[in-house]
């Protein structure tokens, strides 16, 4: 599936050394699910390819790092295999991905900072949480933090800076955050510089789960807007197990 | 039975680790792992273990282990510890010992380092969590619960333990585990191409220390600030690799290293060669660090020679108490430790 900003050409790749053990193959450098999809369909083939001496690759927004083992395969032999396998795919390949409907709640507790946000975007709450909660997210990687889900796709009425300092606080697991037009979701109590506009009861990230994480990158999030009192009901759901996402595409 | 090991005293800095948590930095997770990977290679493979067996690293506060129930062998390398045996005995300050029940090794703190590792037969046995032993602090998962060692905790080593008939102490007189006066090795990049050319001059012409803001998450560096190009210090996150020199808009940079996150949102001016990313962590706050450029073949040659030297670990043991080893006498041994440990 491909999203409508994916119109654009696709990027040529760029190699850089982070040192002799790591590689970074840069597609861009800005936030663009054409960019990314080039990086995760990378992604995929380079793991499929076996190489010799590559020991895991990281996708990110717009690189892949590949982490290797330079005693087993050159900087440059990895740039050939790599060049070999970037050309060998369509440039207008696009990852398979699923879409989920996540259950998040905007009320109350769940939704420290969203009076505060809604004051400083000049809109009523209802329009942010209407116009947050009505969006697709795409997941674009996996970062911060293990299980942190980085998300684009936000509305640009709801573009706003980050904190000039981290907000007081830990911001709770599930906890649902915004700025600079990304959506996080907290996978543990850690500090934010975000604003917390609501709250997942899902749990996202289970290290004693296989898989850990559920949604892959490229994947759509669209979102089932829930009260407080249903939060509390689907947080005893997650936390005897039931898997509480759905996927609806 | 198997031997343990009884932490009677920890610090503030002790932890388990293994050769790190390898296929999950795709989901935030960091790597872990040692912070200077060749001195825990040295000290796992001497005891024929792999190289990335899960061991104790020992940081600047040091720690206090008793071994119990049956004897144990110990290897140990790293910066320039202390370990002193049943509260008398100046041991080497890398080495092989043989430990009988109620033998008491204290681990402190010496003249230059930052961390040491104590390796037991076959690794730590501490359940793996995504595949791995190594502490992650910052996630609170891994080695034991996710935390720092602490008084009482009990280490059982994963290999049966077959006590040693010959001597119990044997010292390890590997060269690499020296402390190093050399100048820390660098590849540019991955985004040198954010920085002023001043600044590629400024990082290697003047000298630089360690900031007293340092841990495993990475060591902030004292000295000139770097200056950015028009193109600014916010790039959209990407990976970010052991010893990456990461510089945010305040100029002053930080060296990420083990615990450092998988990805990051500020550029990278330079990369630290794996060959000398060990002699980099074991820098204390205050001590100068000067930088040379390097390129990949010469960080291969580097890297390759230390592997060939960790693959001839054997040549490097030696019986403590040789009197024709220069590096003996400097280990400060004294005399009549050979019977350490024999029962």
């Amino acid at each position: 599936m491909t999203t409508p900003e994916s119109t654009s050409v696709a990027h040529k790749a760029r190699y850089l050394a982070a040192g002799e053990c790591a590689l970074v193959v840069e597609y861009g450098s800005v936030v663009d699910p054409k960019v990314n999809d080039q990086v995760l369909v990378m992604d995929a083939a380079v793991n499929n390819a076996g190489i010799k001496g590559v020991i895991e690759t990281t996708p990110t927004l717009r690189s892949l790092m590949v982490h290797f083992d330079p005693l087993q395969i050159s900087q440059a032999e990895l740039i050939t295999r790599l060049q070999e396998i970037d050309g060998g795919f369509n440039s207008s390949a696009a990852v398979t991905c699923s879409r989920w409907l996540l259950p998040i709640c905007y009320e109350g507790d769940c939704a420290e900072d969203l009076a505060e946000l809604a004051n400083q975007l000049r809109m009523p709450v209802e329009r942010v949480v209407s116009l947050h909660s009505s969006a697709v997210l795409r997941l674009y990687m996996y970062g911060f933090a293990p299980g942190y889900l980085y998300m684009g796709g936000n509305p640009s009425e709801l573009y706003i800076s980050r904190r000039a300092a981290p907000r007081p606080g830990l911001v709770a697991t599930g906890g649902v955050v915004m700025a600079v037009g990304c959506t996080g979701i907290y996978p543990c109590p850690l500090p934010t510089g975000w604003y917390v506009i609501g709250r997942t009861p899902e749990r996202l990230f289970a290290l004693n789960r296989s898989p850990i994480v559920l949604c892959k990158p490229g994947d759509e999030i669209v979102i089932e807007r829930i009260d407080r009192q249903k939060f509390d009901v689907l947080s005893k759901e997650a936390a005897a197990g039931r898997a509480l996402i759905r996927r609806v595409g | 039975m198997n031997g343990q090991l009884r932490v009677l005293r920890a610090g503030r800095g002790e932890t388990i680790q293994d050769g790190g948590r390898h296929g999950y930095m795709r989901y935030g997770v960091t790597s872990s792992g040692p912070m200077d990977w060749v001195a825990h290679s040295t000290a796992n493979r001497v005891l024929g273990n792999g190289p990335g067996a899960a061991a104790i690293e020992v940081a600047i506060s040091g720690i206090d282990l008793r071994c119990e129930v049956a004897p144990l062998r110990i290897a140990y390398a790293g910066g320039d510890f202390v370990f002193t045996y049943n509260g008398k005995r100046r041991l080497p300050n890398a080495g092989l010992v043989r430990l009988n029940p109620g033998d008491v090794v204290s681990v402190e703190a010496g003249s230059w380092g930052v961390w040491t590792y104590v390796a037991i037969p076959g690794g730590i046995n501490v359940p793996p969590v995504l595949n791995s032993r190594s502490t992650n602090l910052g996630s609170q998962f891994g080695g034991l619960d996710g935390r720092n060692l602490a008084p009482g905790d009990v280490l059982c080593p994963i290999a049966q333990t077959s006590p040693e008939t010959r001597n119990g102490l044997e010292a390890i007189a590997a060269p690499w585990l020296a402390k190093s006066t050399k100048r820390i090795r660098l590849i540019l990049g991955p985004q040198d191409d954010f920085f002023e050319s001043s600044s590629m001059e400024t990082l290697f012409r003047e000298p630089y220390s360690v900031s007293p803001r340092f841990n495993r998450v990475g060591y902030w560096l004292d000295g000139p600030l770097f200056k950015h190009s028009s193109k600014g210090y916010n790039i959209v996150s990407d990976g970010i690799a052991f010893g990456s020199i990461q510089v945010p808009g305040s100029g002053q940079a930080v060296v990420l290293l083990a615990d450092r996150q998988p990805t990051g949102g500020y550029p990278k001016i330079a990369t630290v060669i794996r060959a000398d990313v060990g002699h980099l962590a074991q820098t204390r706050p205050g001590q100068e660090l000067r930088f040379e450029r390097c390129d990949f073949d010469q960080a291969r040659d580097a890297l390759l020679e230390l592997d060939q030297n960790l693959g001839r670990i054997a040549e490097y043991i030696l019986p403590a108490g040789s009197t024709d080893s220069e590096y003996l006498l400097g280990c400060n041994l004294i005399d009549g430790v050979v019977s350490v440990g024999d029962g």
